[in-house]
């Protein structure tokens, strides 16, 4: 279903591709007036940018409260595994202002809010899976009063021994989903012929997305039976499908509407359901409107992070460093339910070969159930743990043959032609190679390698060390029915244009690229479009924001929504001026085909023409449809076509590590990526600066520690640590590559959101190196490389 | 004595009973609908919920910023309080709001209310600010969209608008300033019988009004504050109650702080803030000690007596002043007394101090020492809490050691001195092997314990290594100091 694009003015089709150092400022910024048109390939302004600089943003907590509004606290186990004795709520019930207190017993259709695998109650029935899971819900006149009655709950619990680690989940067989196999060449074969052999296990930690706005919904009862729910998610679909479920109400009666929220990183992908359907069951019950937000430690406790891996890994090698065989088992951390769980390492597993090119590959995921928080969608969703494995080994092996970093991966990279592991054709990975060569260049990767060799000679204590991180990211949900998107485009009689689309605002700007796409699509103005929320009665059965592909899918949806009004204009304006054929632009009609176009004087405004049409009874609404074109995937066999395009790009770090404490200081950061066309380089720039800092967080300080006995110690800001203000280096210099293009992307565009992240594991292959130049090759090193880890590695005997 | 609390919040007078545990951010959002202001956390680390807050210092008005999820507004007494909503009408942007927005520096948007206040009072308090000072007042307001980098260009997109530093003024300020410095000081009493927050201005008033708790009863439940970054937390994170808040914050004698040229003496309520600037030159260590320690959210309020009572074992001032020997000067209904630091603390948060006596001021000796060092490994290097912290105070003549002070935090229930690890650099040339072997000494000295800050392995190995930290600091190439 690809539309066409609109022809463009000369001048505008070359896209500006940005180079932006962190402290050029305005000057990396041309404030011309091409950037400022709100044109595809252009950076206005954040759509919603007055508001949030204004503080006028409504996020769920700051919609005016509603008359006679409730808030909804929500009583949690404290325990990791254990079983129901008692549950008595009768005494917080007669706390006055109380209005209910909710327990399983009181949802009127299903007690299941799990999507993908139905293995998730919304509230805890006789076993408790894991510290913070629901268990009863008070909904009172002040947050004050439902805390209070929350105390008076007699909650009886007989602790089980949990299970809180792979290998205890492994040995007991304990998983969420079915062990995938993706396999191909002769691998036992191989790995018993090569000349090297290697063997080990990558150790990640998880991840607290710490989106800023905790999770929060707030339900409104409807006349006959029907109920709003306003969510801070990424998933308004799933939450309707949920909630209506809880409820045991048709679909058609709850609706869900999201302005925008206040950051989700993957968080507010699924772990939004349950706060949305406790909420709408609280409104269900008293009538009222209900709001349940959390605090950020109960939001810390409760919701799903990123996995935690350990993955075992046999590879072998020749003598130039070319991986000749590679078998890998990647086993997650699920957690207590299996959430996305299975699609997480689905992509994980997708993502073992990253760019290179191994003939004899056996890739095994399991997912394991533990008596943890569900582990959840996060900003790479898989993909920053499988290519994490083959990286660590490349970088072993390098330091092994003392190969330069660069010079192993070049070595093993795919070719144009060459095919994935699961059989799909890596395409355009040509750009690849280009793209290491020339950060290789742009970073001085050699200069630099021997002035940090010489920085070590002369330094005693603190050790300098170098680390590139480069990623090849599939784009498409691997869950095929999910790569579709839908919209609702009207242009109202003043001219003024309304979208709706079913992504969801949460700092990716979707809506100022969609914005552009639907003003370029039509020839208007940026400034005459208004994207709306995401509203479940506008666009229906709408996919989650997610997987990087918010804008990819919905930006086809938006454009072919406008496009066939824009085709209805174009039938109407020849006529009504009897030319050949129109030009919309900047909200004036011209005279004439491409390239041939009479800019001196136009026929009319798209306000006048609008008007005409009306009386003419055109249509001036349009539903538009995306689907991705020829994807699929066989999980059984584990071959198939999973993504409709590939990101490419690398990242470059340089830092400083004191070999006393263990801890970390980045230097320097050069990136160079792949956004194809770019639909707005400045938010494109955003996003990598922003996935950047994210992983080095989760590759340094973001630390989640746990008591014996399952529960988040590091449940607060004040002891989990992500990166702040200080932590960015003066150098740090984001470009996008300027010679991709993409045809099966909106506008030849990429997407955008999750790739970079991959450039943050670069930090972590740095600190290996610093860590190697004493001539201790890091042994137990894994992310997070806290100081407290790296210290350990100085003070190891190892060699 | 009056029962109500008089401000201005973004220019408009105010005349307000508050609770006496209502924050700031609590009143704005809920008595005012201002709902800018935003709740990321709740205890002060995220900066969602900075608030500018305009006060009379030294009889001119000064700007700061404040995280409003701790601040009580029983303080806001006399203060302006500006918030987002005060920087623009309708379509009319402030230099940083249309500089935030050209910049990108804006993406989910939770946070940037937050970052526009703190960079407003930079602007406010500074003519020309340098990248030091952006960072010092930035790192406080956490975002997890743009990685910082847009947010650290700003300010050169602020420079290309040419505002003159006096156009970064809200209007209205002008008027609020002249009724500010007329506003007369008066003792303040909210609440009731069950919880109430008291706000003397005088020594004499506080004295005379706890003398008369004394009598009718005991003071269980009554709680000191000043900033209240510690207090607040307790109340709102750990649900703690309190019949009685005492607010030290507007004692003005307390506020002072002195060089006799034996001492420099810090007042009670002096800020953490004011402190760094006031001993730039004096006392750098603690200068720079207190410019690592938190964010300028908190250092605008919090005081180093605080810092002191609340007796945390990682607290980072506590070991510079018990390297150095300070002493603090107690005062309360029965009187003043001094207690030298290393005798006050007994246990874990058990301090010397009766639950009536109040710090008057911290006295810190000035000649006894000619190198002072403070070293603090935390997770992440900016604005965290210790892992191990630790400060040496040498007397060096003739490169020789005659005189040492060594204390250390997180490796006991309380920041600890060290007489042995002390005595081992006594007498002993100034060289690293002498700083190795006291880290030996002190390496045997603690028996720290795990937690979620790091191992009893790490914090033994640390108690090692910062000793030669303490070592490699003096050396002149600085090359060789991370931080």
């Amino acid at each position: 279903m690809k539309t066409e694009t609109m022809p463009q003015k000369s001048t505008e089709k070359e896209v500006k591709q940005v180079v932006v150092s962190s402290d050029s400022g305005a000057g990396a910024n041309p404030v011309d007036a091409f950037v400022k048109s709100g044109k595809v390939g252009s950076s206005p302004s954040h759509l919603s940018g007055r508001e949030h600089v204004t503080g006028r943003s409504q996020f769920i907590d700051d919609i005016p409260k509603p008359r006679n509004m409730l808030y909804v606290k929500v009583l949690t186990s404290p325990v990791a595994h254990g079983i129901v004795r008692e549950l008595d709520c009768e005494e917080a019930r007669k706390v006055p202002g109380v209005k209910a207190v909710l327990t399983y017993r009181d949802i009127p259709g299903e007690n299941q809010i799990g999507a993908i695998l139905p293995d998730e109650t919304c509230l805890a029935e006789e076993h408790v899976h894991f510290v913070g899971e629901p268990v009863a819900v008070v909904a009172a006149e002040t947050a004050e009063i439902a805390e209070e009655a929350m105390g008076k709950i007699r909650l009886n619990i007989e602790e089980l021994t949990p299970v809180l680690t792979i290998d205890d989940a492994v040995a007991k067989n304990q998983f969420v989903g079915p062990i995938r196999k993706i396999e191909r060449g002769n691998v036992d074969e191989m790995l018993k012929n090569s000349p090297h052999y290697l063997e080990g296990k990558v150790v990640n930690g998880g991840q607290e997305h710490f989106y800023l706005e905790t999770q929060s919904a707030l339900a409104i009862p409807e006349d006959s039976g029907a109920i709003t729910i306003y969510s801070s998610t990424q998933n308004p679909n799933e939450i309707q499908r949920m909630a209506s479920n809880v409820l045991g109400k048709p679909q058609s009666e709850v609706t869900v509407d999201v302005k925008r929220i206040g950051g989700g990183f993957g968080g507010k992908e699924s772990q939004a359901t349950s706060w949305a359907s406790i909420a709408a069951l609280a409104a269900h019950h008293t009538g009222l409107p209900c709001l349940c937000k959390l605090d950020r430690e109960e939001d810390m406790i409760s919701t799903g992070k990123r996995h935690v891996f350990e993955s075992t890994y046999r590879v072998g090698f020749d003598d130039n460093g070319k991986i000749l065989a590679f078998d890998v088992v990647l086993c997650s951390n699920a957690g207590a339910v299996a959430d996305a769980s299975t699609s997480i390492l689905e992509r994980a597993m997708l993502h073992a070969d990253n760019i290179y090119n191994i003939d004899n590959i056996r890739v095994i995921g399991k997912p394991c159930r533990t008596n943890l928080h569900p582990a959840t969608a996060f900003r790479g969703f898989g993909g920053p743990q499988g290519i994490l494995v083959i990286e660590t080994i490349l970088e072993i092996i390098a330091n092994k043959l003392k190969i330069d970093p660069f010079d192993i991966r070049l070595r093993n990279i795919y070719k144009e032609g060459d095919k994935a592991h699961y059989g799909e054709p890596v395409k355009n990975v040509r750009h690849m190679e280009t793209i290491l060569k020339k950060l290789r260049h742009d970073s001085d990767w050699d200069e630099r390698k021997r002035k940090v060799a010489e920085f070590n000679a002369k330094n005693k204590y603190l050790k300098k060390g170098l680390g590139v991180a480069p990623v090849k990211f599939g784009i498409s949900f691997t869950a095929a029915h999910l790569n579709q998107a839908g919209s609702l485009v009207h242009v109202y009689f003043d001219g003024s244009v309304s979208v709706s689309h079913g992504a969801i605002e949460m700092g990716q700007e979707v809506n100022t690229k969609i914005g552009q796409i639907a003003a370029t699509t039509l020839g208007v103005p940026l400034s005459t479009v208004r994207v709306e929320s995401t509203n479940t009665k506008r666009v229906a059965n709408s996919s989650p924001t997610a997987a990087s592909s918010g804008c990819d899918l919905n930006g086809q949806a938006v454009e072919n929504a406008a496009m066939q009004i824009h085709e209805r204009l174009t039938e109407f304006a020849k006529t009504l001026f009897n030319v050949s054929g129109v030009r919309f632009e900047d909200g004036m009609v011209y005279a004439g085909e491409a390239g041939k176009v009479n800019y001196a004087e136009p026929l009319i405004s798209f306000n006048e023409l609008i008007k005409k049409a009306y009386f003419q009874r055109v249509d001036l609404t349009a539903h538009g449809f995306y689907a991705s074109p020829g994807i699929w995937f066989d999980r059984e066999k584990g071959v198939g076509n999973p993504f409709l395009y590939f990101v490419y790009g690398a990242g470059v770090t340089e830092v400083t590590v004191d070999t006393l404490t263990g801890q970390t200081k980045l230097d320097y950061v050069r990136i160079l990526h792949d956004s194809g066309q770019s639909l707005n380089p400045a938010v494109d720039i955003g996003q990598i600066y922003g996935a950047y800092i994210q992983a080095y967080g989760w590759a340094t300080t973001e630390e989640l520690v746990y008591s014996e006995g399952g529960k988040l110690l590091s449940n607060s800001p004040a002891t989990y640590k992500i990166p702040t203000y200080g932590d960015v280096p003066t150098e740090f210099y984001a470009e996008l590559f300027s010679g991709s293009t993409n045809e099966l992307g909106v506008k030849r565009s990429k997407a955008n959101g999750e790739p970079p992240f991959i450039y943050g594991e670069s930090v972590l292959f740095a600190i290996a190196d610093a860590i190697a130049s004493t001539g201790k090759y890091p042994v137990n090193l894994s992310i997070p490389a806290t100081p407290e880890k790296v210290w350990k590695e100085f003070c190891s005997e190892a060699g | 004595m009056k029962s109500v609390v008089n401000f201005f919040l973004n220019g408009k007078a105010q005349e307000k009973e508050v609770k006496p545990d209502a924050t700031v951010l609590e009143m704005l959002r809920n008595s005012y609908e201002l709902n800018g202001t935003k709740e990321g956390c709740g205890e002060g680390d995220c900066g969602a919920c900075t608030v500018v807050i305009g006060e009379v210092f030294n009889g001119k008005i000064r700007y700061k910023p404040v995280a409003g999820c701790l601040y009580l507004a029983a303080k806001l007494e006399g203060k302006h309080l500006i918030t987002i909503e005060g920087l623009s009408s309708g379509d009319n942007l402030h230099p940083i709001q249309k500089a935030v927005l050209e910049a990108h520096a804006t993406q989910c948007g939770f946070c940037t209310p937050g970052v526009i206040m703190s960079l407003l009072s930079v602007y406010l308090e500074h003519d020309k600010p340098d990248a030091e000072t952006f960072r010092r007042y930035l790192e406080g307001n956490l975002c997890r969209c743009t990685g910082y980098i847009t947010i650290r260009q700003v300010p050169e997109y602020v420079g290309s608008l040419n505002i003159k530093s006096k156009d970064m003024r809200p209007a209205f300020l002008a008027a609020t300033e002249e009724q500010q410095l007329k506003l007369a000081s008066e003792d303040i009493l909210t609440g009731n019988g069950k919880s109430e927050f008291f706000s003397p201005v005088s020594a004499e008033s506080l004295r005379g009004f706890l003398s008369e708790k004394l009598k009718s009863g005991n003071l269980q439940g009554m709680t000191f504050i000043n900033g209240g970054s510690d207090v607040v937390v307790g109340i709102k994170k750990m649900h703690r109650k309190y019949s009685l808040i005492v607010d030290l914050a507007r004692i003005e004698s307390l506020g002072k702080v002195e060089d006799s040229g034996e001492f420099i003496s810090a007042g009670g309520n002096v800020t953490l803030s004011d402190l760094a600037d006031g001993l730039k030159q004096s006392l750098p260590v603690l200068s720079r000690t207190i410019l690592q320690m938190c964010s300028e959210q908190i250092r605008s309020n919090a005081t180093i007596a605080g810092n002191i009572v609340n007796a945390s074992p990682v607290a980072d001032t506590v070991p510079v002043l018990m390297a150095m020997g300070a002493e603090i000067v107690l005062d309360g209904p029965g009187g003043t007394r001094i207690v030298p630091i290393r005798e006050f603390y007994h246990g874990y948060k058990q301090t010397e101090n009766k639950p009536e006596e109040w710090i008057q001021s911290v006295r810190i000796p000035k000649n006894r020492f000619n190198y002072i060092n403070f070293e603090k490994v935390s997770k992440r290097r900016e604005v965290d809490i210790s892992s191990v912290n630790s400060a040496v105070a040498l007397k060096i003549s003739d490169g020789v050691i005659t005189d040492a002070g060594v204390a250390y935090g997180g490796v006991a229930p309380f920041t600890v001195f060290m007489p042995e690890t002390a005595a081992s650099l006594t007498g002993r040339e100034f060289c690293e092997e002498t700083f190795r072997n006291a880290g030996d000494i002190a390496f045997d000295e603690a028996r720290p314990i795990s937690d979620v800050r790091g191992s009893a392995e790490y914090r033994k190995g640390l108690l090692k290594n910062l000793m030669i930290r303490h070592f490699i600091a003096s050396e002149s190439m600085l090359g060789e100091v991370i931080l």
